[in-house]
């Protein structure tokens, strides 16, 4: 638990990890002395329990954001509130954020239309200046405030959410894609989790006997293939045992919470205790926002400036190039939200955070797109259609600088086996003929993906007749300024006359 | 006065100072230096921007120039409303205009409707000028293009009917014009000002820093109301969303700005009078 306290969000995936190397280095420490089987079964088990005891410590993200860290404590002496808190866990777009909304904090921020953890419990809370933020004890102080959660809108209750159970799921493995799930499947989920690291555990206890099993067998070969001088076929060698492989997932404890999924609109929210009364300080304004506007996100790797990648977002941007260009686009399905709502929605407990943005929009990438073609248009007509593929930066060998983008292809290319590419993408090839392209994306069934299309065209170097074309006004002025003259020279004319 | 005479009289007042408007060679040598300037300070840059890059992804490089160029002209006719009517006042012609069939109404509408024409003409050239840029650079002359062309015409009409009010509520020239001037600089550089600011990335923001945003951020909401930029800013940006709805907002609301800014500096052109 107090290593839990002092942990960050990125740093918690090693602790699994940490107790699975620490088990085995201890085990070959006591292996070169020879440990019985019951020993290595003792160390397998011990290290599963660690682990186990590891990922049930893992708090929800709203707590590892705002969890007061030790060494805080000891530079200050903070005034520490026992309050009313909604702890929240928003769906980013990205991964689920952790935020807390003290007492003051009237409006809290969640995405519409995704699934959202908020929790109501009470816990000591200080503001830090240092950072500008409210910190929570989460871990010595942290009592859930039973009752449900009812939202209204317009003053009508709209609903009443019970706590649910919760986990968070990474099919890659902690830090990867993360998955929310709910109820019975968070369970399920769960269980099977620790059923398959339990397993691990036992073919890793089980590995490690036949290992020293192969191991004693080998010797016994050495030592006869030393003694006699002739040395055994290799079908009498025995295969070593496979080295079993740990889950790559990763799935939390289920705990919890209110899972609250709204629609975008302005509600309030309030906890009603078992008395069907209002929990003090619960009453708070819950703003659920939705996107702008949708689209998808290049991101652009020029060839022949690889390391110098950037974005387009807006699907009024066009591309510009200069000649015949080589890049490679990394699409995203994005959306367009209001800065500060979507700051804020992660921030609660910066009070400063996002403030003075609320005119600000930002374009937030979410998934990857992979599955869909690019299409290469010119005067309306499809030439071109590109697929998602992997490539590898190749430094080139030598003194000198250089690089060469390859398509990855480990099966053709012996030097890229073991490795992995360096980035995934379309690979665009344009002609800078002064033409103009057009580019989007289009799903299975042919359908182009809302915002995905941007216009291509390549510039022209226009010299002097960029500013040759600026005198059109005057000539016009001198034609009129002649003609006023010449009438007025006429007109004159004809009263002498 | 009925509605038939007072329009004749706009027109009549309208048409005689367009006249001197286009026969004269100020107009085309502002727009000359206007289009120059904004041909060397912003297309150029953006060509080098591209050649440096290879390869860059912008919003139509034309906008923005044509922003500085439309910007700056009808600066430069709400400055001439805003010169118009105090100079008029000061010389003694307001008085014998209005011995003839020319009322409150009729003058300040065709003050209005004069600087519009004005501007019809700036857009011609500019239209003309930005198509030429667009095709020696091929930078593309989309239909967003046409949607700003219009819009432009709304900008202008606010910063007219500002100079007019300006113009009316000042009795001396040299008061309004500074007075508009002031405003004016004020406006863009609130904007300019809003701009940076919000272009700084918020890491490591001092709260100094973020509390100047707070002020300039809520600043804002009364200068979408009162600055003819911010419509303009909203038309543009609804314009490259594509969202037709917010771009008949903006048309509309500038068209209300402008109403009532006419109908507020005849209301105060009537209570303070024609004579000096």
């Amino acid at each position: 638990m107090q290593l839990m306290r002092s942990c960050r969000p990125g740093s918690l995936w090693l602790v699994p990890v940490l107790i699975l190397a620490l088990s085995f280095a201890a085990f070959a420490q006591e292996g070169d002395q020879g440990p019985s089987v019951e020993q290595i079964q003792e160390a397998a088990r011990q290290a599963a329990e660690q682990a186990r005891q590891a990922i049930e410590a893992l708090p929800d993200p709203s707590q590892i954001f705002t969890q007061i860290d030790p060494e805080q404590l000891n530079q200050g002496t903070p005034t520490r509130e026992y309050q009313f808190v909604y702890s929240l866990s928003p769906w980013t777009g990205v991964q689920f954020g952790g935020t807390f909304a003290p007492k003051g904090v009237d409006t809290m921020f969640l995405m519409a239309d995704v699934t959202s953890i908020m929790n109501a419990q009470r816990t000591d809370v200080y503001y830090w200046p240092i950072t500008g933020e409210y910190m929570a004890n989460w871990f010595e102080k942290r009592d859930e405030v039973p009752g449900k959660l009812q939202i209204e809108q317009n003053g009508k209750v709209i609903a009443t959410l019970e706590r649910v159970d919760y986990s968070y799921y990474y099919p890659t493995g902690y830090g990867g894609q993360q998955t929310l799930l709910l109820g019975e499947e968070a369970i399920r989920t769960y269980e099977d989790y620790q059923n398959r690291i339990n397993s691990y555990y036992d073919s890793v206890s089980k590995y490690y006997d036949a290992q020293r099993v192969w191991q004693s067998t080998m010797d016994k070969i050495l030592a006869e293939v030393r003694e006699t001088g002739v040395p055994k076929k290799p079908d009498e060698i025995p295969e070593p045992p496979r080295q079993p492989q740990a889950p790559r997932d990763f799935a939390y404890q289920p705990r919890q919470a209110f899972a609250v999924n709204l629609p975008a609109g302005r509600y309030t929210v309030k906890v009603i205790d078992d008395e069907g009364n209002v929990v003090e300080g619960s009453e708070r304004t819950l703003q659920v926002y939705d996107a702008r506007r949708t689209g998808v996100g290049f991101g652009v790797i020029p060839e022949h400036k690889w390391t110098r990648r950037f974005q387009s977002n807006d699907p009024s941007d066009t591309f510009y190039l200069d000649g015949t260009r080589v890049f490679y686009i990394l699409p995203f399905s994005a959306k367009e939200f209001n800065y500060y709502q979507y700051n804020k929605m992660t921030n609660l407990h910066k009070p400063l955070e996002a403030e003075g943005t609320r005119s600000a929009w930002t374009w937030v990438h979410f998934d990857a797109i992979t599955k869909a073609k690019l299409q290469v248009l010119k005067d309306g007509q499809v030439i071109q259609e590109i697929n998602y593929e992997p490539f590898y930066v190749k430094q080139t060998p030598g003194y000198a600088l250089g690089y060469e983008i390859v398509k990855f292809d480990p099966e053709n290319d012996p030097t890229l086996q073991g490795r992995a590419p360096t980035f995934e993408g379309y690979r665009v090839v344009l002609a800078g003929d002064g033409s103009s392209y057009e580019l989007r994306f289009v799903d299975e069934n042919g359908n182009v993906l809302e915002g995905s299309t941007r216009s291509v065209r390549s510039v022209q170097r226009p010299g002097n007749s960029l500013y040759a074309v600026t005198v059109v006004p005057l000539v016009v002025g001198v034609v009129v300024f002649g003609w006023r003259r010449s009438k007025a020279r006429k007109g004159s004319a004809s009263e002498n006359a | 006065m009925s509605i038939a005479h007072r329009a004749h009289a706009i027109r009549v007042l309208a048409k005689r100072e367009i006249k001197s408007t286009l026969y004269g060679v100020g107009l085309y040598i502002t727009l000359f230096i206007v289009f120059l300037a904004a041909s060397y300070f912003f297309v150029n840059s953006s060509l080098r921007n591209v050649f440096d890059g290879g390869i860059l992804a912008l919003t139509n490089p034309i906008t923005e120039p044509f922003f500085f160029s439309v910007g700056i002209a009808a600066t430069y006719l709400g400055l001439c409303s805003a010169l118009a009517i105090s100079r008029e006042r000061d010389l003694g012609t307001l008085e014998v205009l209005f011995y003839g069939p020319v009322d409150t109404f009729a003058y300040i509408g065709a003050k209005f409707l004069h600087q519009l024409l004005a501007f019809v003409v700036v857009l011609i050239f500019a239209a003309v000028n930005f198509f030429l840029v667009s095709q020696v650079t091929n930078f593309g002359f989309t239909s967003d293009f046409v949607g700003l062309l219009v819009l432009s015409l709304f900008l202008t009409s606010c910063m007219v009917s500002f100079g007019i009010f300006l113009s009316v509520s000042t009795r001396r020239m040299m008061v309004s014009v500074l007075v508009f001037l002031g405003l004016v600089f004020f406006f863009l550089g609130f904007s300019a000002a809003h701009a940076v600011i919000m272009s700084l990335p918020s890491q490591g923001m001092t709260p100094l820093m973020i509390y100047v945003r707070i002020i300039l951020d809520n600043m804002k909401v009364v200068m979408d109301w009162i600055s003819p930029i911010s419509y303009f800013s909203r038309g543009m940006t609804a314009v490259f969303m594509g969202d037709a709805a917010q771009y008949v907002l903006s048309l509309v609301s500038s068209i209300v700005y402008s109403g009532i800014l006419l109908v507020a500096s005849a209301w105060v052109f009537k209570k303070q009078g024609v004579r000096r």
